[in-house]
């Protein structure tokens, strides 16, 4: 979705290819028997699993190239043991990533095969290939290359050697210290020169028992970074994305003094050179009026009184006409495209929306500047690292009066005004010019703007519930409607509401419904449905036996995983009602009434239950707040608790009994 | 298109490469389009789609160069787009370029609404690739609005095909669609259509055989649950038939069952003398006696290779081609398995214990003529794809390799790993395939190879069964004991993850088998055994056992309390919401199951309801059979002492694997009601109205 860089591995090249080695020719029979006897006791140690890194090594070095200017180059070396029956087919790979600023330069592989002595014999047995488009844009540069070892025996040993150059030494790569397999030995090593300034941003390290060393030897500064039996990494559902609980360093130089210098270099010292460091991004952009975009402009505002109004229309005319096609390779990842171009090409990222919503408003005489934002795929602050590392997303910030106003055409159904749920509360970074900027941090919408409100009326047919429903919704949640309205149609839609709207059990059927949603620039969505659904409630004897909990919004939100060390991310905070309307048949009267309940954790989320009776009808009244945005590890045994309760409270039925 | 039989087809294209050089002809003209193209109207029956395909031209044209032939092939297609679906969904274009291609031109334009054309130039048309290492041509439509029409034209030249299809049919109707072949005189190639597409005879122009076809208005088709996709939309097969030699014998190569078998045999059943000794001392180490009982040796050869040989991708990183005659390619994946590594001699694989697919088949066959197991290679397709086609001998639908043993009339196939005998990939079930029936000594006397069905185990060997016996906390808690046990083609997939994954990530695949505990804490202990493969052989059952103490099962009806009792049979597939249909029902296997569960009530407490317990469905078929059939019941045994038990059995089996849509609804009701039987919730009560019986306390 989102275009600017996220380096999440290490890296090497990619517009040429790799020569690939392959020699399947055998060679050296090597006595090893101490190592394969040292091999043999990690794999029984470590019997349950599949294979584990005996050594994952991460060198970074940075150096003055012939005419004095820093060069970077990263260096790995994987060496892993192979250890279940299944691992020679299935662990039979390593791999490493490259992209435009990290271009491939060298890989090697070798593998230690265990002979009958007691020893291995080397097997240069090793190919490499390479797979790109792994960002889910229409065009990017980072490729995964990797290791593809064949003739693999368990108990073999794989060795992979490869080395990166770091073309861009302020968009150096994080280093990662877990895999999805066990890694014994891990090290990641960076040197520089006596007179470059590093500064390392440490997430996620608190478990893993990391050491630190720093050491100053011939002009050089050594720093090291150690971890030892690291376990497996667990991949977790519901968190934005892996940066959040990966244990991973990020390396970024401040400043450096060459030789001779007078005064320091500076290249990532903190946020003020961040924003004169992008800046040059941006600066030439749609300087020049376009005469296209300047007939589009008037006719657009031609009629409208104020900025706002202005603002409004450019922003929808964005988000109608121009269509999502994202374009990450090389600076394309860094540098939006002048106006004119995605005017005439209908198509851009994100940083190309922003340039033409920029341009038009700027066009239509507004203050519009290019704003650079990290979405909530990415869990760092500008205060905590003034790198590109922050960044991942740009859009348009323009000054109404007082007020910020972002217009992000990356989405075509959200309101002017609004912003999309993934960079709520995150720091947008404004351009003013090439000296100035200035943060603002995005608006976290209030649950109270976030409503979804549904009715439902039921009667009873023998087992079966026969019912109609409204569902109102405001916010977040009217506008994923619109987002169907939009780009559903027929069965496909048809099954998406059915689905949204099923309760009770999977046997509900929807007769008919209808939507009152517009594809864009709507605040409210709602849904009416004549629905049943067959065997739902039990007539046995006397007695009709309902529950009227036909949806259970909450009950699956428990915490299972008791190691899960990184909290639970909700899209957005919002408030639910949900009113269910039994008619109670005649010739009955309500014998057990469940009683109401409420709970929930302070400041996270809440619940509400009631049930009032009368002769005609009982009515069920559910309401949710969902009041923060993320419940954290510390939390969850309460959170888990109360989902339990909740979950007693989903399973009470009311129970009617004839009369006579 | 384009997809090879990595099996066969390699001996096909190295037959005809000898004798091809005095065929040469020039290069074909390379398809244009129109430089000023005209706006189509959108027929109003197709207004509320996404988009529609106007024309879809694919064009094959077969040419003789040097030592090979080469086949020089062009897609031109145009698309409407109507609504923002049709734009996002066709703004973007990614040809996938195969194998050994190059692309000489690629052209790609917008016929905007008001006729205003936007071709987009050459440095917009990128290379690159998807994660697998296939490579793409990728192309950003410009200026695409509502009612756009989007349309590319791409020549492409590679080596030849001489046996493939080609799709015609989408999820978007196609208005006009053309398929033309073009090739020597000498070559007679074959065109079937399948699914309504035509057949067509070549005819002779200008020295040169000629197959065109032409389609109007191709209706979309949509994929529908429990239905085989590819294998009903409209395709072209073509194949070639045989070519003469053009030399002093002016001979005839002829592409039948005949020659695939024959060609089996050379692949694979040839072996020297020190392959010989190296698979005898292999046997050996088995514990194969030759010439001992059939079936021990067959067991121990299969189990032998699949556990001691390890099986990998041939990867070819030398041959590199070229796309869009300036990038340079590499070799594109190793995920292609095109693996000719049948002259890597067998000592050195029982040397190093590591092979591709064709060494291993040439092992197998090798262990199998030393060992004296009686048995024929061959080869069968998909059918989610292809039904076999006695009458149409197209190899390229020859993919899955496989033994046939004659005196067992079973099957094994030989590369996949965590398969054994008789169990075999289920997508090649029913359809067939084709065998060699040379004798190893290598003396014809009669025909050279056999079509085979290939016969599925009957649905009492493929089971998936349920053992449960439930009692009481003084909550109204369940304890649950329960078993979970699968044979034949259903273990298949779950003996496959249990060889693959840890110990920790077991634990994952349990809670999900247990899917009516309520949390993961539910589960108090498991236990899985008899999960390897070599479990096959008997049949023995995959078991998960599990205890389990869950109030997820039991909710509160007043005085009274709901016991989901459906849930422990587990969730079954249903076709509650899908009223239409326009494909048939395919099923992957026929397949059984019972369910018996034990309810052992407390004290002074009865069942109202057990009569919801009692259902019964079946599709009877023109036998008047039962072909598919669901049926529960119940037995009640009072214990005023113990408590009541109430014993539940369901029963089940799918014997029939194809139903035509007009069967639909019968087959949906028995499936339907297997799924509402997960739904029944039985209501407990005390028998004497509040007298002591079981201690309760109400939560």
């Amino acid at each position: 979705m989102t275009s600017t860089k996220l380096y999440f591995r290490p890296v090497g090249k990619t517009a040429c290819m790799l020569v690939a080695t392959m020699l399947l020719t055998s060679s050296v029979n090597a006595q090893k028997t101490a190592e394969r006897a040292k091999n043999d006791s990690i794999a029984a140690k470590y019997k349950d699993e599949n294979a584990v890194y005996i050594n994952y090594i991460e060198k970074l070095e940075i150096k003055p190239d012939e005419e004095g200017q820093l060069v970077a180059t990263t260096r790995g070396s994987m060496e892993k043991l192979l250890i279940s029956d299944a691992a020679p087919t299935n662990e039979n790979t390593d791999y490493f990533f490259i992209d435009d600023f990290n271009q491939f330069s060298h890989a090697s592989g070798v593998s230690l095969i265990p002979d009958k002595k007691g020893g291995y014999k080397t097997e240069h047995n090793c190919g490499f290939g390479a797979g790109g488009q792994l960002s889910g844009s229409f065009y990017d540069d980072v490729e995964i290359v990797q290791a593809y070892y064949t003739g693999l025996t368990k108990n073999s040993v794989t060795e992979t050697k490869y080395s990166i150059e770091n073309t861009d030494i302020s968009l150096l790569p994080p280093a990662y210290f877990a895999e999805g397999i066990p890694v014994l030995h891990s090290v990641y090593e960076v040197t520089v020169p006596n007179y470059v300034k590093m500064n390392f941003v440490l997430k996620n390290t608190d478990g893993i028992n990391l050491e630190q060393k720093k050491e100053e030897k011939e002009g050089k500064i050594i720093y090291t970074f150690t971890a030892n039996n690291l376990r497996a990494i667990k991949r977790y559902q519901m968190v934005p994305s892996s940066t959040y609980y990966m244990p991973h360093i990020i390396p970024y130089i401040t400043s450096y003094r060459l030789t001779g210098a007078k005064q320091d270099s500076v290249i990532l010292r903190d946020i003020n050179a961040l924003g004169k460091h992008h800046f040059a991004y941006v600066k030439d952009m749609n300087i020049r009026p376009d005469t296209p975009l300047v007939r589009i402009v008037k006719e657009l505002t031609e009629n409208d009184k104020t900025d706002r109004e202005k603002a409004k229309h450019i922003y929808n005319w964005v988000q109608q006409n121009i269509h999502y096609i994202g374009f990450e390779k090389g600076m394309q990842g860094l540098v939006p495209r002048p106006a004119d171009t995605v005017f005439k090409r209908m198509y851009g990222d994100c940083k190309d929306m922003a340039s033409l919503c920029m341009a038009m408003c700027r066009q239509a005489g507004l203050k519009a500047y290019f704003a650079t934002i990290g979405t909530t795929d990415i869990p760092y602050s500008l205060d905590e690292i003034p790198t590109q590392s922050c960044f991942n997303h740009m859009i348009c910030a323009v000054k109404l009066g007082d007020d910020w106003v972002f217009l992000d055409g990356t989405d075509n159904t959200e309101p002017f005004g609004e912003n999309r749920e993934d960079i709520q509360g995150k720091e947008a970074f404004i351009y003013m010019d090439a000296t100035h900027h200035q943060i603002v941090k995005i608006p976290v919408v209030a649950a109270n703007k976030n409503v979804t409100a549904d009715s439902t009326v039921i009667h009873l047919n023998n087992n079966n519930v026969e019912g109609t429903l409204v569902h109102r919704t405001t916010g977040y949640p009217a506008w994923h409607i619109n987002r169907v309205m939009k780009y559903l149609k027929e069965k496909d839609r048809d099954d998406w509401i059915r689905e949204e709207l099923m309760r009770g059990s999977d046997k509900y059927r929807m007769a008919k419904y209808n939507i009152d949603a517009k594809e864009t620039g709507s605040k409210d969505a709602s849904i009416t449905a004549d629905f049943t659904i067959e065997d739902y409630a039990h007539k046995v004897g006397k007695e009709y036996i309902v529950n009227m909990n036909l949806d259970r919004q909450y009950s699956g939100q428990r915490m299972n995983d008791s190691e899960r060390k990184v909290g639970y991310y909700y899209p957005y905070k919002e408030k639910t009602k949900e009113v269910v309307v039994l008619d109670i048949p005649e010739g009955y009267k309500v014998t057990h009434l469940p009683p109401a309940a409420h709970g929930g954790i302070e400041g996270v989320w809440s619940y509400n239950i009631s049930y009032k009776a009368d002769k005609n009808k009982i009515v069920l009244t559910k309401e949710y707040e969902q009041q923060a945005l993320s419940l954290s590890p510390g939390q969850f045994a309460n959170n888990n608790k109360i989902i339990d309760e909740l979950n007693h409270e989903y399973k009470e039925s009311v129970v009617l009994t004839t009369k006579k | 298109m384009r997809k090879l039989a990595s099996f066969v087809f390699i001996f096909s294209l190295a037959a005809l490469s000898g004798s091809a050089q005095r065929y040469t002809n020039a290069r074909p003209a390379e398809e244009e389009w129109v430089s000023k193209p005209i706006i189509h109207p959108v027929p109003p029956e197709y207004a509320n789609e996404p988009a529609i395909v106007l024309l879809n031209d694919v064009s094959m044209d077969y040419r003789v160069e040097g030592q090979s032939v080469n086949m020089y092939t062009s897609q031109h297609r145009i698309i409407k787009v109507l609504d923002d679906r049709g734009i996002e969904n066709f703004n973007t274009l990614d040809l996938p370029v195969y194998f050994g291609t190059r692309v000489p031109s690629v052209r790609a334009r917008v016929i905007q609404p008001n006729g205003k054309v936007k071709e987009i130039v050459k440095d917009m048309i990128l290379v690159t690739r998807n994660p697998m290492g296939y490579w793409s041509i990728i192309i950003a439509m410009e200026g695409v609005t509502k009612n756009s029409e989007i349309e590319f034209l791409i020549n492409e030249i590679h080596s030849a095909e001489f046996f493939g299809d080609e799709r015609f049919q989408f999820g978007i109707p196609v208005l006009e669609t053309h398929f033309s072949m073009s090739y020597p005189k000498n070559y007679f190639f074959e065109e079937k259509g399948y699914n309504g597409f035509p057949d067509v005879q070549d005819t002779l122009i200008n020295n040169r055989r000629h197959i065109s076809v032409s389609v109007y208005d191709i209706p979309k088709l949509r994929p529908e649950p429990a239905s085989f996709y590819d294998l009903y939309t409209m395709r072209a097969e073509f194949r070639l038939d045989h070519y003469y030699e053009e030399n002093a014998t002016n001979k005839r190569i002829l592409y039948s069952w005949e020659y695939v078998g024959r060609k089996y045999y050379d692949s694979y059943y040839k072996t020297n003398e020190k392959e010989k000794a190296a698979v005898n001392q292999f046997l050996s180490e088995l514990g194969v006696r030759p010439n001992g009982n059939e079936f021990e040796n067959l067991k121990k050869i299969e189990n032998g290779i699949k556990t001691m040989i390890s099986q990998y991708a041939f990867v070819d990183y030398d041959d590199r081609k070229e796309v869009l005659a300036t990038r340079q390619i590499r070799s594109v994946s190793i995920y292609d398995v095109a693996a000719d590594e049948t002259k890597n001699p067998l000592d050195s694989i029982i040397s190093k214990r590591a092979a591709t697919s064709s060494g291993i088949i040439k092992l197998f066959v090798a262990c199998f003529v030393q060992a004296g197991v009686n048995f024929e290679y061959g080869a069968a397709g998909n059918r989610h794809e292809h039904l076999f086609d006695s009458k149409f001998v197209n190899l390229a639908n020859l993919d899955e390799p496989l033994f046939y043993f004659p005196d067992f009339k079973q099957f094994l196939d030989p590369v996949r790993e965590y398969y054994r005998y008789p169990v075999v990939p289920e997508w090649v079930l029913n359809n067939k395939g084709v065998f060699c029936t040379i004798p190893p000594n290598g003396f014809v006397t009669g025909p050279v190879s056999k079509i085979r069905k290939i016969t599925a185990l009957p649905g009492s060997e493929t089971q998936s069964n349920i053992a449960a016996a439930v009692s009481f906390t003084k909550d109204m808690d369940a304890q649950v004991d329960v078993s979970y046990s699968y044979t034949g083609y259903e273990s298949a997939d779950l003996r496959e993850e249990l060889a693959t994954i840890t110990k920790e990530k077991q634990k994952d695949l349990v809670k999900k088998t247990v899917s009516f505990a309520g949390k993961p804490d539910d589960i108090l202990k498991y236990t899985i055994s008899n999960e390897t493969p070599d479990n096959y052989y008997e049949n023995k059952p995959l078991e998960i056992t599990a205890t389990v103490n869950t109030s997820a099962l039991t909710e509160d009806a007043g005085k009274n309390y709901l016991f989901k009792v459906g849930k422990i049979a587990g969730n079954r597939n249903q076709l509650y919401n899908e009223d239409k249909r326009k494909l048939p029902v395919d099923l992957d296997y026929p397949y059984s199951s019972t369910r018996t569960i034990t309810l052992n009530l407390p004290v002074g407490y009865k069942v109202l309801n057990p009569e919801a317990l009692r259902m019964h469905a079946e599709y009877v078929n023109s036998d008047l059979k039962p072909a598919v059939s669901f049926k529960s019941d119940y037995t009640l045994t009072s214990d005023k002492k113990n408590g009541d038990k109430l014993v539940i059995t369901v029963s089940e089996y799918y014997d029939q694997l194809h139903f035509s849509p007009e069967y639909y609804d019968r087959y949906r009701k028995v499936v339907n009601m297997s799924a509402d039987f997960s739904h029944v919730a039985l209501l407990i009560s005390k028998k004497d109205n509040g007298k002591p019986g079981h201690k309760l306390v109400k939560k």
